[in-house]
């Protein structure tokens, strides 16, 4: 964790697409906040797999969602439940029960569905808050620690550069 | 446009993507089989309380289906045996239903299934507590218990009886001393003779003192006819009362002989000379544990919670993994169903085949109840056999369950009926014709066994006369039937059983009891006529006292009839000369 962490840091600093950092954010928080176990996530590991989704930002999001999932199992559940018995839906609701490949998706299940519905009314505010928030990591906060005379005295620094590649060697191992 | 492709997709993530699904179908084929394996073996063992294990399961997907190869069901009573084995069985699954993670088995076929077959190894689960009531049927004692003992704590008619007629004779007299006490006594005769007396002296007053004369006499007259009926009627009731006491006394002096006849009938029917062929009790109650444990062990199988349709319905409730909510579907299907198997069910004497049809713990959601049929004909050792029924689960809160099972010709050999204990009884050979019907409606269970036996033969063991009483009777039996009524509930069920046995055995030991049954009589009677002749005879000496109190009554009655003599001879006109 602490790994991806670094790594996410890393990354946050590096040239990386903020795009697909944040899409890998978006896919993790997917992963984390709906139960694991669901089909859709199959869905979620093809997208991390075949897409361009930062894998580092995945594995930051998907560990702090499954903690907040916890907290949030209430909230998915009433969501879930709400829409499963809404009246104006039943016909909808009937409709795919009736299709038993979708039966499969476990949609049925109150926090499955009260989950994955936030997840997915959340993706695209994440995403452009994500994207957002990487840019302006970037120019304000990575620039100006960057230009501060301590950092680049200790970035030019010779302990500095034994301890990156003692970090390097041990990453290595 | 390649740009976008090469900013967003990753190439060797479709290769990883590629090798991930080799790796589980990799996995799939390495460990389906194991899993379903593993899971037949779970959860049979999980229902039947007892191993269940499955040599082999294969499984292929195209199209759909499992095999299993080998599948012993451990005996939860009889740990080194196997109630069923099944040497192949294959399942061919409704893949449709499975998208939508529903188990439903079209067509399954069973063979070799066999019942009762060694197990290499222990069954058992874990060591159960032994049945007490499987170590044989015990023989009542032959000796009667003697009189002393069976009157200890015994409340006696007779004694009773003699009580009461004690207390209502002395009730009896003190009522009759005040009745008497109130009737005319000497001194209304003196008065009467007083009356005569002075009606003697004033006959000379002329005519008109003649006619006031008679007219005195005849009110005297009047009054001393009046005093004898009154004394009569209660000359006769008492008679009626001392003939009434008298038979009671007679009644009561008769009733210790009589309480004891009864007493020591009912003391030799309550032992061995009662038992009639009641070792059938615990033959049929051991079958009827054993194959109504099995219908508990069924019932899983053949219904859970009712799952009404037409309306979105809340399953579980909310904890960590929210609820499933069901919706109506156009053609519900339950989530395990096996719609049509073919069993063949090998026996020492050859092959029963049948067919299951709809079984699945959901019948509420089928709404079939699960039926099944097994035939076979010309058995070794048996004629015929039809099995036939049903397992009604649609309304769960009404189970509605049916069998009706006819064996022809069954050639029984060696059967024990009453397995060790002190009277141990074996059909050592018969043919016998079965029929067991009926079923369980709600939770009220009504089964009917018949079964008849001709060409029996009966062997008993066991020491001590009753027992020699009870070969020598059973030896002489060929033809016998066999009635059993299975009562009660599922779980508290309660059977009867009747046979001519019984009136063979219970005059068998009648017999032998004859003896032993007088003495014991005889006993009673005295011990009896003891406790009760000193309220005999007290109940004597108060009917004789009572009897007495008749002499004074006769007395005044003579008294009275020579007074109305007097009287009626005063009024007699006399000549003056």
């Amino acid at each position: 964790m602490l790994k991806a962490l670094a790594k996410l840091l890393a990354v946050l600093g590096s040239q990386t697409d903020p795009g697909q950092i944040a899409l890998g954010a978006v896919l993790g928080m997917v992963a984390g906040l709906t139960p694991l176990a669901a089909p859709h996530n199959l869905l979620v590991l093809l997208l991390l797999l075949v897409l361009r989704a930062n894998l580092s930002a995945f594995l930051v999001v998907f560990a702090a969602g499954s903690g907040l999932a916890y907290l949030a199992d209430p909230l998915f559940h009433a969501v879930g439940l709400a829409l499963l018995t809404a009246g104006p839906l039943q016909g909808l609701w009937t409709a795919l029960y009736g299709v038993p490949a979708l039966r499969l998706t476990r949609f049925n299940n109150s926090i499955v569905l009260g989950s994955v519905v936030l997840c997915l009314v959340l993706a695209v505010p994440v995403f452009l808050l994500c994207r957002a928030g990487v840019v302006r990591y970037r120019e304000r906060v990575l620039a100006r620690m960057r230009s501060l005379r301590v950092v680049q005295a200790l970035t030019a620094s010779r302990l500095f550069r034994l301890a990156r590649e003692a970090a390097r060697e041990w990453q290595g191992r | 446009m390649a740009g976008v492709v090469r900013r967003w997709l990753r190439p060797k993530g479709l290769l990883l993507l590629g090798a991930v699904l080799v790796l589980l179908a990799g996995g799939w084929w390495l460990l389906a089989d194991a899993v379903v394996r593993r899971a037949v073996e779970g959860t049979g063992t999980a229902l039947v309380g007892a191993r269940v294990d499955l040599a082999r399961a294969e499984v292929g997907l195209f199209p759909p289906r499992v095999v299993l190869d080998g599948l012993e069901v451990t005996d939860p009573d009889a740990p080194m045996t196997n109630a069923v084995a099944v040497d192949h069985g294959e399942l061919r699954l409704d893949g449709g239903a499975l998208l939508g993670a529903r188990f439903v088995v079209d067509t399954a076929r069973l063979d070799g299934v066999r019942l009762h077959t060694p197990r290499a190894r222990s069954g058992a689960l874990a060591r159960r507590p032994k049945d007490e009531r499987e170590g044989g049927f015990a023989l009542p004692s032959i000796d009667l218990p003697d009189a002393g003992e069976i009157l200890k704590d015994h409340p006696l008619k007779s004694v009773a009886a003699g009580d009461a007629l004690a207390r209502d004779l002395k009730a009896a007299r003190a009522a009759w001393e005040a009745r008497i006490e109130a009737l005319p006594g000497p001194d209304r005769v003196e008065d009467y003779r007083a009356r005569l007396k002075a009606l003697q002296g004033a006959r000379k007053g002329g005519l008109e003192g003649a006619l006031r004369t008679a007219k005195d006499l005849k009110s005297l007259t009047r009054d001393v006819e009046a005093d004898l009926k009154t004394l009569r009627g209660a000359g006769d009731d008492l008679k009626g009362d001392v003939a009434d006491y008298r038979r009671r006394v007679q009644e009561v002096a008769a009733g210790p002989a009589a309480e004891a006849r009864e007493l020591a009938r009912r003391y030799a029917e309550g032992g061995a000379f009662g038992m009639g062929a009641a070792f059938l009790n615990e033959t049929a109650e051991r079958w009827s544990r054993t194959a109504l444990a099995w219908y508990r062990r069924l019932d899983p199988l053949v219904s859970r919670a009712a799952r009404a349709a037409g309306k979105a319905r809340v399953e579980r409730p909310a904890r960590g993994r929210g609820v499933d909510v069901r919706f109506p579907e156009a053609r519900p299907l339950p989530t395990f169903l096996v719609r049509e198997a073919a069993v063949g069910v090998t026996l020492p004497g050859g092959t029963v085949t049948g067919t299951i049809r709809d079984a699945t713990p959901d019948p509420a959601v089928l709404g079939r109840p699960l039926t099944f049929a097994f035939a076979g004909d010309d058995l070794k050792g048996l004629d015929a056999v039809r099995l036939e029924g049903a397992l009604d689960r649609v309304d769960p809160a009404r189970p509605d369950d049916r069998v009706d099972l006819r064996l022809k010709g069954v050639r029984v050999k060696d059967l024990a009926l009453a397995r060790g204990g002190a009277l141990p009884v074996t059909l050592a050979a018969a043919t016998a014709d079965l029929a067991v019907t009926g079923g369980r409606r709600g939770d009220a269970l009504d089964v009917k066994a018949k079964a008849d036996l001709s060409g029996a033969r009966f062997e008993a063991g066991g020491e001590g006369k009753a027992a020699e009483a009870v070969g020598e009777a059973l030896a002489g039996v060929r033809r016998t039937r066999i009635e059993a009524d299975l009562t009660g509930t599922p779980r508290a069920p309660k059977v009867a059983v009747r046979s001519d046995l019984d009136r063979v055995l219970a005059g068998a030991m009648r017999t032998l009891a004859q003896d032993r049954v007088k003495a014991l009589e005889a006993d009673l009677t005295a011990a009896i006529s003891q406790r009760l002749d000193a309220r005999l005879a007290d109940a004597r000496a108060s009917l004789d006292a009572l009897e007495g109190r008749a002499g004074p009554l006769a007395e005044r009655r003579q008294d009275l009839n020579g007074l109305l003599a007097d009287a009626v001879d005063a009024a007699r006109p006399r000549l003056p000369f």
